[in-house]
């Protein structure tokens, strides 16, 4: 029953929906393994970006309330010098290795692209939307007009499948649909929102960057909205990310119009075996509603 | 993490550079801790410190540290009744041992200081580098008396390093050795133990801790996690 749950997206075939987010490890060789290990269906890079980044001070994560994760972790990570070991400690396990890209100019994107496909990445992600990079994150993303311009240069400079990362914005759907024109073959939403904790007794914010980005349980409904919205646009392959704790949240996500699942906060509140038993979850509910294949049921919320 | 707002009740000078901290959370931990745990301490809009557990009893918990930077530097000029605050215990415990032997240099100490309370009986070396460190926290945990002490400036215990003497020790094979301090430290005592038919040579390790849940990767060592998996690892990770 299991092939029900192949999926493909961006023209990656994968195994099941589920793959991790970018931002949990992801940057070192010893990091592939404990990510396979995860049971995810690709392994998804950190972002990297030209150089080298050593990120902010800790606190760079918090747990809050209901679930959720607040993080400024500031992009640490070894510059493409870094893609190589990474990319090839990862394809060892024999899934698809995407590489999520960062930058702020067009020229960063470019280079860090070419490399990951250079060492044998099998797609990359474009980190459009970091609510907590000046310049290269969401104030990138936002704007319709830089995505289409930097996604075309990317797209035009590899031959490997580019996905863009985009965060919630008032301009979402606009930003999506120039992505695709430019020729982005999937879409991840969505990013972590911007957001901030204050510590009570000690009046001082919790993240040392003062303010981060939110995951988690508390952004699951406005995943569900953002991929409804785009694919009700677009129908695009889109990669459902945001809040994925158990199976019915997976299943939300490709009822809206998601072809891929991406978890991240789960991990952390439920342990490694979060992967594994959305997956399991996902296989008795396509058992239960008649055998259907997980295919059949992208974006099926919009029939009427 | 989610942090445990704690009071400080005192932050002393032991020797130089290190200071025990005394503090009272505010809730009580949901996990209580057990050696060698530790806690990442954050010094509100300053630093987040991973600290291994001295003591804990009911809300009240202890932390050996030694001033390094800037954020040990802020944490020492902490006063009682200022509020800081600790994380939930991070790693897994490892008090299920018997007569473990410590091989330990310097601040490396922190963990065993808590170890003193959970266990009858151990034995081993500390080396340190002043000897008036080892009188002063002697002095406030006497269980420590047990280990020998060899100090660099030949003031207290043997005169000399950790290593000139480990070759005295008798090791049987039936012995757990639990290394803790310094990274070159534990190296060289690791590569010593090589040669040495004891049951297991274990490190409390020290790697970059920075979210203490599993997320950023920093503390990764031997293909572990430190925050998940350790702080107790493989010589061989070393």
């Amino acid at each position: 029953m299991i092939e029900k749950l192949e999926t493909r997206v961006a023209g990656l075939q994968l195994v099941h929906p589920v793959m991790n987010a970018s931002g949990i490890l992801g940057y070192l060789p010893e990091h592939a393994d404990l990510m396979a290990s995860w049971g995810v269906s690709a392994i998804v890079s950190k972002t990297f970006t030209r150089e080298p980044r050593e990120g902010y001070n800790p606190p760079i994560i918090v747990r809050l309330r209901c679930g959720s994760l607040l993080n400024a972790v500031g992009l640490s990570n070894p510059g493409r010098a870094g893609l190589r070991p990474f990319v090839e400690s990862a394809k060892k396990h024999g899934v698809p290795v995407i590489v999520s890209v960062g930058g702020v100019s067009v020229n960063d994107f470019i280079d860090v692209a070419i490399t990951a496909e250079e060492v044998g990445s099998s797609a990359v992600e474009l980190n459009m939307s970091c609510p907590h990079f000046k310049g290269g994150g969401l104030e990138l993303g936002r704007d319709p007009v830089a995505v289409f311009n930097t996604v075309r240069e990317v797209s035009s400079a590899i031959r490997i499948p580019v996905i863009v990362k985009l965060g919630l914005s008032d301009r979402i759907v606009d930003a999506s649909v120039k992505a695709l024109e430019a020729g982005a073959r999937a879409l991840t939403l969505i990013n972590t929102v911007r957001g901030m904790a204050i510590d009570v007794h000690s009046f001082k914010p919790l993240l040392t960057n003062v303010y981060g980005g939110l995951s988690g349980k508390s952004i699951h409904p406005i995943a569900v909205w953002a991929v409804y919205s785009v694919y009700k646009e677009t129908l695009a392959d889109i990669i459902g990310v945001g809040g994925v704790f158990t199976w019915k949240d997976a299943a939300e996500l490709i009822l809206a119009g998601s072809r891929a699942i991406q978890v991240g906060t789960a991990l952390v509140y439920r342990g490694p075996d979060a992967v594994r038993n959305i997956v399991r979850g996902l296989n008795v509910w396509l058992r239960n509603i008649g055998g259907r294949s997980l295919q059949d049921l992208v974006g099926v919320a919009h029939e009427r | 993490m989610s942090y445990v707002p704690s009071k400080v009740l005192s932050n002393e000078q032991v020797y130089g550079n290190y200071y025990i901290l005394v503090v009272r959370t505010l809730r009580k931990l949901r996990k209580t801790p057990l050696p060698p745990q530790f806690s990442m301490v954050w010094v509100p809009g300053v630093d987040l410190i991973p600290l291994s557990y001295a003591y804990y009893e009911n809300g009240l918990a202890k932390f050996f540290y030694k001033v390094v930077g800037e954020g040990t530097k802020s944490l020492s000029l902490r006063k009682p009744g200022d509020v800081i605050a600790i994380s939930e215990p991070i790693g897994q415990s490892f008090i299920e041992i018997e007569k473990p032997v410590f091989l330990v240099g310097g601040s490396g100490i922190a963990p065993v200081l808590y170890y003193t309370k959970y266990l009858e009986s151990f034995s081993g070396i500390w080396g340190v580098k002043h000897g008036e460190l080892a009188e002063a926290l002697i002095t406030r945990f006497p269980k420590l008396k047990v280990l020998a002490v060899a100090s660099e400036d030949c003031t207290f215990g043997f005169c000399g390093k950790l290593t000139d003497y480990l070759d005295k020790l008798n090791l049987n094979s039936n012995e757990l050795v639990l290394v803790s301090g310094p990274t070159e430290m534990v190296k060289r005592v690791c590569s010593w133990l090589k040669g040495r038919s004891v049951r297991s040579g274990l490190v409390i390790a020290e790697t970059l801790v920075k979210c203490g849940l599993g997320v950023c990767g920093s503390c990764v060592i031997g293909g572990l996690l430190l925050c998940r998996d350790g702080p107790v690892v493989g010589c061989e990770a070393f």
